[in-house]
């Protein structure tokens, strides 16, 4: 029973950060609230059912085909916003045009690894860089992340909304670095 | 006995961006109280959440996307219960957790075919 009960937030920790970092990459970086909208989304809808229903046979895979479906929605209903991701699209080959969401052990480590680079951008400081990576890597939530700095909410929620938006302006690519 | 079918709706979330935490406080109200009205032998069935994609067919052809466009509410799942009485299951609804989400439950009885 106490292994029941821990499983949603043992899940939120180990997945939302694998979902988010492959949608991230996918969708690119400018539409990353999106991106975690459609994770957190996918989470909450388990939470309830699971409840409701039980916990389903395999619940990784239940969480991915729940985000796929989510992200798939999500682009067919915003056809404006389809068009301007897919002009803006950093992966051009044909599967992510028909819109297959690659949930694959590969492209997950890939895109977390990509995600790593693309939040520890040197254009934001340090607090910036850690907090973005507790709540989108590792999974944290913003009251969390303010008991780690001994901080507020609001604090939290103001610097991680900053960082995004200069990462945003400084258009950081989901990719690796170039070899040097 | 009779059978009541409990109709959970609500509003949207605006902001769903809930820590680990706050996904375990959703998921133990509803085991629950799923849970206690199945040990009470009134769960007559444990229904389903719906999706929240989803279409509108009206006459003529004219089908709109989902569900979401022009309501307020959003029905998000049911279940059925069996009870004594419709205040027995009205009682029962009382704690269902979607009202501590901001959302309601309607009732309703069930027509039997073999009275």
């Amino acid at each position: 029973m106490q292994t029941r009960q821990q499983l949603i937030p043992h899940l939120f920790r180990t997945e939302y950060s694998k979902i988010t970092a492959v949608l991230v990459k996918l969708f690119g970086f400018e539409h990353i609230e999106i991106a975690e909208d459609i994770a957190s989304d996918t989470f909450l809808l388990a939470a309830e059912t699971w409840g409701m229903k039980g916990v389903p046979e395999n619940p990784v895979a239940w969480l991915y085909t729940v985000a796929k479906n989510r992200a798939k929605d999500h682009l067919k209903r915003h056809k404006i916003f389809i068009e301007k991701v897919t002009a803006g699209l950093q992966r051009t080959d044909p599967e992510v045009r028909e819109m297959e969401i690659d949930l694959s052990e590969k492209n997950i480590v890939d895109s977390q690894l990509q995600m790593m680079f693309a939040i520890c951008h040197p254009a934001i400081p340090p607090e910036a860089q850690i907090g973005l990576s507790l709540r989108i890597l590792c999974g944290f939530g913003i009251e969390e992340i303010a008991d780690a700095f001994l901080s507020n909410k609001e604090t939290i929620n103001k610097r991680l909304f900053r960082a995004k938006e200069k990462l945003r302006k400084e258009r950081v690519k989901i990719e690796f670095p170039a070899p040097t | 006995m009779k059978e009541f079918l409990l109709l959970f709706r609500s509003a949207p979330s605006g902001d769903p961006k809930p820590s680990p935490e706050q996904l375990q406080n959703i998921t133990k109200p509803w085991q629950d109280w799923m849970g206690s009205i199945a040990a009470q032998n009134k769960l007559a069935n444990p229904g389903n959440r719906l999706d929240f994609d989803g279409a509108t067919v009206r006459p003529q052809n004219v089908v709109t996307d989902g569900p979401y466009a022009e309501v307020k509410e959003i029905l998000g799942g049911y279940i059925v219960v069996k009870t004594g009485s419709l205040k027995e299951a009205i009682e029962l609804a009382k704690g269902c957790p979607i009202l501590n989400m901001g959302g309601n439950v309607e009732v309703r009885g069930i027509v039997e075919m073999n009275a």
